[in-house]
């Protein structure tokens, strides 16, 4: 688009996302890029989705934790934020997307929402409500896994 | 200085997260406050005030019961608000939705309308203002796409106006019942924008369960 005289370019806001599912369960880039745009069909259909854009351009996943850049038309954050609400699931595992927040550039989006200490997820077992389980633990967070549907905890929960 | 956004979750046992998980995720997610609907069936341990003071958030130990038809619950009513700051009923049947509006010692019908359920009735949100009983706007339900979404906005869209024109107090949740299910306020006021919620009554909803715990604890009237 490079030829494109300056007012008639399309205007981007970038929002970061902060990605949760259970342990080791997260979705890669395309199931989470499936699930943007099928929420966005669903709640806003095709000329909804043609407006609102929500394109994946940065992805990074680990073990219980992910974070992405995602790139919605300037005027169409307010719609955007209100599909990412009604995402629940990406390749049919539960998931929790949360907006961290919105910028004007990729660069300022990295810099300002993305990137935080990561700090490295350890596995171990605990005793939960009496009962000892596996568990995931990376900072606060303790993610047990208790049969078909894992549990989400914090340190105060476990002994 | 705007009030605080509240959440009104379901937690472990009922749920898939504890309390104190669910309190951190929402910190995170900017709230400033959570009801936990029913503290019943809760874990001795850790203690709610411990929560609260770990994640700097309010934390509401509310009770919400869920009534097959009236009678289950009637006789249980007067004395819940002694011990809980925050009494809610689950309703989504007609009948039953009739029966807690109508019970000043109900704070909020909860689930009023449910995918699947019939309409709230314009009568009922009179009966609720009458008694000080605060209408639930639920929007959990739309996390989930597929056929029964559209029948549900039709019911969601019809709340909100009957709500409206009784003038009517109500709250907003979208009733998490795991971390992963949280939904910032920001998020859940652009969701009631599309919808058919305004944008601005979304935010008096949320921030409307902490007014209403504090006037319970406080043996005050409504501010």
């Amino acid at each position: 688009m490079a030829t494109w005289p300056k007012h008639l370019r399309p205007r981007w806001r970038y929002l970061a996302l902060g990605i949760e599912g259970p342990p080791g369960e997260l979705p890669d880039r395309d199931a989470v890029q499936e699930a943007l745009w099928r929420a966005l069909r669903d709640l806003l259909g095709d000329v909804g989705s043609a407006r609102v854009g929500l394109e994946v351009l940065r992805y990074r996943v680990a073990a219980t934790h992910g974070e992405a850049i995602v790139r919605v038309a300037r005027d169409a954050v307010e719609e955007a934020r209100a599909v990412i609400a009604t995402v629940a699931r990406a390749d049919g595992r539960p998931v929790g997307l949360a907006i961290r927040g919105v910028s004007g550039t990729i660069r300022a989006c990295e810099e300002n929402y993305l990137g935080t200490a990561r700090e490295p997820a350890v596995h171990d077992i605990v005793t939960f409500d009496g009962v000892e389980s596996e568990a995931t633990l990376r900072g606060e967070a303790v993610d047990l896994e208790r049969g078909t549907t894992p549990i989400g905890a914090t340190t105060l929960d476990i002994t | 200085m705007t009030p605080a956004s509240y959440e009104a979750v379901v937690a472990y046992p009922e749920g898939t997260s504890t309390v104190a998980r669910l309190v951190a995720t929402a910190a995170d997610a900017g709230y400033g406050g959570v009801v936990v609907r029913d503290v019943r069936e809760l874990p001795e341990r850790p203690a709610i005030s411990a929560v609260a003071e770990r994640y700097g958030l309010d934390v509401v130990p509310g009770v919400e019961l869920d009534p097959d038809v009236p009678d289950d619950a009637s006789g249980m009513l007067p004395g819940l608000r002694e011990e809980h700051p925050l009494v809610g009923v689950a309703g989504g049947t007609t009948r039953i939705n009739r029966f807690v509006a109508a019970q000043p010692h109900v704070d909020v019908l909860a689930r009023p309308i449910t995918p699947g359920g019939p309409f709230f009735e314009p009568g009922t949100a009179r009966t609720a203002a009458d008694n000080d009983v605060a209408v639930e706007i639920p929007l959990g339900p739309l996390r989930d796409a597929g056929g029964r979404r559209v029948w549900y906005l039709q019911r969601l869209r019809a709340l909100w106006r009957v709500v409206d024109h009784a003038g009517v107090d109500y709250v907003v949740s979208a009733r998490p019942t795991s971390h992963l299910a949280i939904r910032g306020p920001r998020q859940l006021r652009a969701l009631g924008g599309v919808v058919g919620v305004p944008r601005e009554a979304v935010d008096r909803g949320l921030a409307r369960w902490g007014t209403l715990a504090e006037r319970n604890r406080t043996g005050g009237e409504s501010p």
